[in-house]
């Protein structure tokens, strides 16, 4: 063999070897790493309930007067929760409890699936218009958590700059910006018409939204912007699909957690995380309103228990679990209330009383209940805010409840926080610029965003 | 390259044409080895020629005799007479005299050069300097053996950086290390640096740019040891090194009794009272102390009697009783035997280890037998292959229990309150409170749960963890030369590493029991077990596979013979796969091998409503990892007159980088260098006191791969649910879409100086480099708003700056006493000089503590800040800091300072390091010392942090040194304690100017003294060599008062003794 045919062989070899090379390097580095090719995918991702499911943010329920804290916790607490809890004007605002985080992330992985289902051409398939359908719930319902607790709605005009970032793609080179309030709200709307269109009646376990999640969430943001009529029709659609109560009277209501786990008064799962001041066994429960309950109401026992000699403990309801009592979701309970709120509201009082007595019959101890009827439209709408305050305690709906009774002179009141001595601590009055939270200090540092003025 | 091949064969043939007669002959060394490849040149024609492979040369002559001249690279050159048909003419030249006593050879891992003639960077830590320190650990043994390497060894393990950080990346940093001509891609545990032959590094970009993209941090070689040159020997060694029980006394901690004032304190102000009067009392733990109180105040006992206990627990350390029974002194030993033989065009190396550890941990043990063999075919004078065998097996023993200090007890606590009992007066377990009220554990005792009290003395014994690790590494080559100045070689290498790791939670162990009461119902006496009682077993498994293969041919000629040239070219592949599964069993019997299925999927109640209702859990999941690369690479090298030499090297890499276009993947990277050796010149040659003095100037770029770029979102499927809301499959976004990454750069520019003066006396080095880092790639803080929190972007550049020098003297003291000295100085600083990635702000910078990669433009990578310091109010003790300004106490605030406004101390990594190692000899007896020390780098010292206290436990002596009263201001820098405490407060301090120290310090990191015999057995020249060791020392000096060692930030290593002997025969 001359040299001159090895460096020939060499170079054939070589030559070959390097068209084989692109094929060699297309393998994936890690197996279970990928970019989302296929519906599979987008369905993976839309199931992933560890984050998608987990995004109620208690925010929504720590400015709440449904509970207190004792003078000792209080004080052992940091500067961020002493500020929220106390209503402060302004306080370190660290992202505590996922509340701004986690409803991005949600929203993220939204945009993420819409985005894949549009590369894919799937969006007018059977499944890729339910996926489409659950990404635009999921956008609506993340959108409108933070709009309740991050923006001043009906305080101000809807052409403010106060509205919340609207993200629509996964772009992370776009700037981050405030929209205004109506932007943020016909932004909910849009997403969540168009899902209501496409998601199938119900799903097949409520951590997925269905219609009936869409309509239900529909009928909760018509109630928080006073339109009654839409409210009363969205929860009655939601109600003639599905309806099914969970009667206490099949539970034992003296366990530590005795709702099941997913129970079947649940249409869309969803939680708070953490949220260490609501999420806490410091937290006694207003006694005020643990005196509405009548012994024979089964939530009583259900709900609370007695914590020490100082007072009454939540034990945590619709979550029926130990990681978090603060369910932020979605349930037929609900849809009975707001159905019967607004008929009230809107004049028909037997409809209105039908609901209630539908629902406090599967509260009480069987036997116990006396049917509700109504005789005029105030004391009926007085009994049906009190036995929605009672029944949906730590749901995320207080907070957004209290801004709306605000906004109506005949309801509206101030907040107060006391100590063990009676004292004031701290008050909150009607339509106050503290009903709105602070923006997360990393935000506004690295986006420059508007903070919030409390 | 072709062309001139036919070229020089053409005209080598005419000249033959013309030949009547021959010169014919060999040139030999002193000792009478050939010496291949001499240049061989007529006077009178200036016609070159060369001598064979072994030293023979045959030359067409014209004349009877004809003077002419032979060289060859490490010799001196001669003028000859070639005389006419004479057979056995021996030539003998001699080794020229500025060689240091033997030729340093580098091995690059891709060729071997003669450092003489390289213009690159190198360290060579040869076996004889790796036997300073003992190790079952070759990269332990490195550390302070060469300048430019640092071992960073905070953490716990050393990060080794070769001159400095070059990326905003911690898995960016490391150097990349190269076993036997390959990346390795095992567990570089399963080495035994008895079979070690050299380690080389390659440090600037010349030198390492041969490995081209993974060579940004510099590469570390391996050279295991053969036997190249066909000898016949049998080497012997022993180590046994001894160790004391670990220092947990070092640790800084409240005092017991201080801790108990803290506690009574706390009780006074009603800080327990809402978990002890708790309907849930039942989930939270309380102290000894507490509980005492408690039940006094309960009327359940008396004044005295809790009064009585509580003084007796001030005394009490539960680290003593850690140290009795947990604890107990290293003792390790190493054994090795090798043996080299060889016969004609045959030789082999084969060497057998035994390691055994028995660690300071009383339960943890470990082996290692590792085999090596390989062998030297040399088939003909142009074909040769070589091939070898690594298989090591590691099998480590331990408990899966923390058997660290301190104890966590979960239940709400970080750590255990100090003074905890671990066992009575007679020396029985005693149980501490642990995840659940101690009393509520114990008044369970007699129900049909298993016990529910956790004994830490005992508990260790009770779960027994294994760990093995079987490594096999195959290297086969084959080495073709058909003419002597072209060499084709085809390498390959095979990796196989399977590690198997066993954790059984016996069936006595809290781990088991816990679970087991947890699933277990009791309703009406019947007991339902959910999880059957036994053991609980976990498992993974871990294979991985490497395979590489190269193909390089390098082209040697000595043209006209000043000129030397070396052409060296090739391709290599490289596939790399990992695949892990990992599974539980539970009921597991260890007599039975047998496990009983549970029930993974369905939630269960737990006992008593201690949770909510949950799934056992469970770890079953799987994973696979493939790594393949591609590369392509060239080197020139020329040398004139052995004075002058210049090389330039080209590579390009591609790998399987997830989601990278495939025009991008290929990342060309070059480098080239130049040397001049002075003393080589006339005007130095003279010079009888000057041995060596070359200059070397490279310059070069090599790269750091990382990030996957792509348009499109990554997601990754997950394991099941942890909430359990679900078994549905699940996926979740690993990253946004990020289309604009690069791969890092690095480009060196490096200026080195080799000197030797006075008969090799005095000799060293003196270099200098500059580093700058480009496209450098860090997980930059997002704003959360885009739904996830972090993004890999190219978001800077860094210089590096740094000197390296390495002298070594000798010099006789008396005609018996000898003394050898090595000093090795290394400065380097770094500095981000561009970032426009996210700045997140002062609390995210002062929580690297100066330990973790956080750039920030204008500061060093391992930046140390501090919040401003302005010492304590006379009035209450509280800290102040600077805020708008003015002195301030609004803490919030003052944490929430710009990046601008906070103190900057300097780098977390030492300025300048190195060290000084005398060495002694005196006939058969040898001394040495290795005295070490960092300069110049700032650390965070802990420090009292009041809430931590009163939720956690946490405690720091710091506590006694707190600002008590008026005037305590002059002395302490410690805030009064406050009740309710200030966790920002608390912050502010622990962050602030006042616990910045200085970590400069000098320690003794090694002492060696030897002995070596040479006696002459059965006609056999044999060395004995038996040496006293003691390692890790400790510190002689150090800046700070606080008594910390700076380079660790727990416990530092154990002070060792070894005893080693070394028979060659």
């Amino acid at each position: 063999m001359n040299a001159q045919n090895i460096v020939r062989i060499i170079y054939i070899l070589f030559t070959l070897s390097l068209f084989s090379c692109n094929k060699f390097l297309e393998e994936k580095p890690d197996i279970s790493l990928a970019v989302p090719e296929t519906v599979a995918d987008v369905r993976a991702l839309l199931d992933n309930d560890d984050i998608l499911n987990i995004a109620a943010p208690p925010l929504l329920e720590m400015g709440v007067d449904d509970y207190y804290l004792d003078d000792n916790t209080l004080n052992n607490l940091n500067d961020t929760y002493k500020g929220i809890y106390l209503w402060k004007k302004s306080y370190p605002a660290f992202e505590l409890s996922g509340d701004w985080q986690f409803s991005y992330r949600a929203i993220m992985i939204a945009n993420i699936a819409m985005e894949t289902l549009e590369r894919l051409k799937e969006e007018q398939s059977p499944a890729g218009k339910q996926l489409k359908g659950e990404a635009l719930f999921l956008r609506a319902f993340n959108n409108y958590n933070l709009a309740q607790i991050y923006t001043p709605l009906g305080n101000e005009a809807m052409d403010k700059p106060l509205g919340i970032p609207l993200r629509y793609s996964s772009d992370y080179t776009e700037p981050i910006f405030r929209t205004t309030l109506g932007e943020t709200y016909k932004a909910i709307w849009d997403d969540l018409k168009e899902s209501f269109l496409l998601l199938p009646e119900l799903a097949d376990r409520p951590s997925r939204p269905s219609k009936v999640a869409a309509l239900a969430l529909m009928a909760r943001v018509s109630l928080a912007m006073d339109d009654y009529e839409n409210a009363e029709v969205y929860a009655n659609q939601a109600l003639d699909i599905y309806s099914t109560l969970l009667d206490l009277n099949e539970i034992d209501v003296t366990k530590d957690f005795p709702f099941p786990f997913l129970h079947k008064e649940i249409i869309y799962m969803s939680f708070g995380d953490r949220g260490d001041l609501i999420v806490n066994d410091n937290i006694y429960i207003d006694k005020y309103l643990y005196d509405l309950y009548n012994p024979a109401d089964l939530r009583k026992q259900a709900y609370f228990y007695k914590k020490d000699n100082e007072g009454i403990g939540f034990k945590g309801n619709y979550v029926g679990a130990q990681f978090s009592t603060f369910f932020g979701g979605l349930a037929t309970d609900e849809l009975y209330l707001i159905s019967a709120e607004c008929a009230a509201r809107n004049g028909n009082l037997p409809a209105a009383a039908g609901r209630l007595n539908t629902l406090l019959e599967s509260r009480w101890s069987t036997g116990h209940f006396v049917p509700l009827t109504f005789s005029d439209r105030k004391s009926a709408l007085d009994r049906i805010l009190k036995e929605r305050r009672k029944e949906l305690i730590f749901r995320g709906v207080r907070w957004s409840d209290i801004k709306r009774y605000n906004r109506d002179e005949a309801l509206r009141r101030t907040l107060v926080r006391v100590n063990a001595e009676g004292n004031t601590l701290a008050e909150l009055p009607p339509l106050d610029h503290r009903f709105y939270w602070l923006i997360p200090e990393d935000v506004i540092r690295i986006s420059k965003i508007q903070q919030n003025q409390r | 390259m072709k062309t001139l091949i036919n070229l020089i064969l053409l005209w080598l043939a005419c000249q033959s044409t013309f030949a009547q007669g021959r010169y014919v002959g060999s040139i030999v060394d002193s000792l009478g080895t050939p010496i291949p490849h001499v240049s061989i040149r007529l006077e009178s024609t200036k016609t070159p020629y060369q001598s064979d492979d072994h030293g023979f040369f045959n030359i067409p002559a014209q004349t009877n005799t004809a003077p002419a001249k032979i060289s060859r690279i490490e010799y001196m050159t001669q003028e000859v007479v070639l005389e006419l048909n004479k057979r056995n003419k021996v030539y003998v030249m001699q080794r020229a005299n500025h060689i240091l006593e033997e030729v340093q050879i580098i091995n690059t891992g891709y060729q071997t050069l003669n450092k003489e003639r390289s213009t690159g960077s190198f360290s060579v830590i040869d076996s004889t300097k790796l036997e300073t320190r003992i190790s079952t650990n070759v990269l332990e043994k490195l550390e302070y053996l060469a300048p430019g390497l640092q071992f960073d060894n905070r953490n716990g393990k050393p990060n080794i950086n070769i001159r400095g950080i070059n990326s905003f990346t911690d898995q960016l940093t490391q150097p990349l290390i190269i076993v036997d001509n390959f990346p390795y891609a095992g567990d570089i545990a399963n080495i035994n640096p008895n079979d070690v032959e050299s380690v080389t590094l390659l440090k600037d970009a010349s030198a390492a740019s041969i490995w081209g993209a993974r060579a940004g941090n510099g590469v570390i070689v391996i050279n295991l040891k053969k036997n190249s040159k066909g000898t016949k020997r049998l080497e012997y060694s022993s180590n046994f090194v001894f160790g004391g029980k670990p220092d947990l006394f070092y640790l800084q901690n409240i005092s017991s009794s201080d801790f108990i004032d803290v506690e009574k304190m706390l009780y006074e102000q009603g800080f327990y009272n809402n978990a002890l009067n708790s309907a849930r009392k039942k989930r939270f733990i309380f102290s000894p102390v507490v509980s005492l109180l408690d039940k006094q105040t309960k009327g359940l006992i008396s004044y005295e009697e809790a009064e009585a206990k509580i003084t007796s627990f001030r005394q009490q350390d539960y680290r003593n009783d850690m140290l009795k029974y947990m604890f107990r002194p290293s003792f390790d030993q190493q054994h090795h035997i090798g043996y080299n033989f060889g016969s004609k065009g045959f030789s082999n190396r084969t060497a057998v280890g035994f390691d055994k550890k028995l660690e300071t941990q009383s339960t943890n043990n470990s082996y290692r037998i590792s085999l090596q063999s390989s062998n030297n075919i040399k088939i003909s004078d142009k074909l040769q292959l070589q091939n070898s065998i690594q298989w090591s097996s590691n099998n480590r023993s331990s408990s899966p229990a923390n058997l660290n200090y301190p104890i966590m007890p979960q239940g709400g606590k970080a750590v255990l309150y100090p003074y905890a009992q671990l066992e009575t007066a007679t020396g029985e377990a005693l149980a501490i409170p642990y995840m659940y009220d101690l009393d509520y554990v114990q008044g369970l005792e007699n129900t049909a749960l298993l016990d529910w009290t956790f004994k830490p003395i005992e508990d260790f014994k009770k779960s027994h963890a294994n760990n093995r690790t079987n490594g096999l590494g195959l290297n086969a080559s084959i080495t073709y030369k058909p003419f002597p100045y072209l060499k084709i070689e085809g390498l390959y290498n095979h990796e196989n590493q399977q590690n198997e790791f066993k954790s059984l939670y016996g069936e006595e162990s809290f781990y088991a029991r816990n679970l087991i009461n947890r699933f277990t119902q009791i309703n009406n006496d019947i007991v339902t077990r959910i999880i059957p009682i036994g053991g609980v077993m976990r498992s993974s498994h871990q294979r991985m596979r490497a395979n590489k293969a190269r193909l390089q041919m390098s082209f040697d000629y000595d043209l006209l013979d000043d000129w030397m040239i070396n052409l060296f070219a090739g391709a290599e592949i490289s596939d790399l796969k990992s695949e892990s599964q990992t599974n539980t069993f539970y009921g597991y019997d260890e007599k039975l091998l047998s496990s009983i299925l549970v029930d993974p999927v369905n939630s269960y109640p737990i006992y008593d409503g201690l949770a909510s209702n949950a799934k056992i859990p469970s770890s079953e999941g799987f994973g696979r990892l493939t790594t393949r690369f591609v590369s392509v690479f060239s080197n020139g090298a020329v040398s004139y007159k052995n004075k002058y030499f210049i090389n330039f090297s080209l590579r390009r890499d591609a790998s399987n980088n997830f989601g990278v276009q495939t025009n991008q993947r290929w990342k060309p990277l070059w480098s080239s260098g130049l040397a001049w050796s002075l003393n080589q010149e006339p005007f130095l040659k003279s010079q009888q006191w000057l041995n060596l003095l070359k200059l070397r100037a490279t310059l070069g770029h090599s790269g750091n791969i990382g990030g996957a770029s792509t348009t499109l979102p990554t997601i990754y499927y997950q394991d099941r649910s942890g909430y359990g809301l679900s078994n549905w499959r699940r996926a979740n976004v690993n990253a946004l879409p990020n289309p604009y990454l690069k791969w890092e750069d690095v480009r060196m520019v490096n200026l080195g100086l080799d000197f030797a003066l006075l008969k090799n006396n005095l000799s060293g080095s003196v270099e200098f480099y500059q580093k700058k880092s480009t496209d450098l790639l860090a997980n930059d803080p997002l704003d959360y708003t885009y739904g996830i929190s972090t993004i890999m972007r190219n978001v800077g550049e860094a210089i590096g700056k740094g000197v390296d020098i390495n002298l070594m003297g000798k010099y006789h003291i008396t005609n018996q006493l000898r003394m050898s000295t090595e000093l090795l100085f290394s400065y380097n600083t770094d500095r981000v000089t561009k970032f426009n990635g996210t700045n997140a702000g002062a609390q995210y910078y002062l929580a690297g503590k100066g330990g973790s990669l956080m750039p920030l433009e204008g500061y060093s990578l391992y930046p140390v800040f501090s919040y401003r310091f302005e010492g304590l109010d006379p009035q209450t003790g509280d800290p102040q800091g600077w805020l708008k300004g003015a002195v301030s106490k609004d803490y919030p605030n003052l944490l929430n300072v710009s990046t601008d406004e906070l103190i900057y101390h300097g780098n977390g990594l030492p300025k300048y390091y190195g060290s000084f190692r005398p060495t002694f000899f005196w006939k058969g007896l040898q001394a040495s010392i290795n005295l070490t020390y960092k300069m110049n780098y700032y650390f965070l010292k802990e420090t009292i942090r009041y809430s931590a206290l009163f939720s956690s436990w946490a405690g720091h002596a710091d506590y006694v040194l707190r600002w008590q009263n008026p005037g305590d201001e002059k002395w302490t820098t410690v805030p009064s304690l406050q009740y309710p405490a200030n966790a920002n407060r608390d912050d502010f301090y622990a962050y602030s100017s006042s616990n910045i120290l200085k970590g400069d310090h000098i320690r003794i990191s090694d002492l060696r003294i030897a002995y070596t015999l040479k006696p002459v057995i059965a006609n056999r020249s044999t060395k004995l060599t038996i040496a006293a060791y003691a390692n890790n020392l400790g510190i002689i000096w150090r800046k700070n008062k606080a008594n910390i060692d700076p380079d660790y930030f727990g416990i530092p290593p154990v002070k060792t003794y070894g005893i080693n002997m070394n028979l060659n025969f």
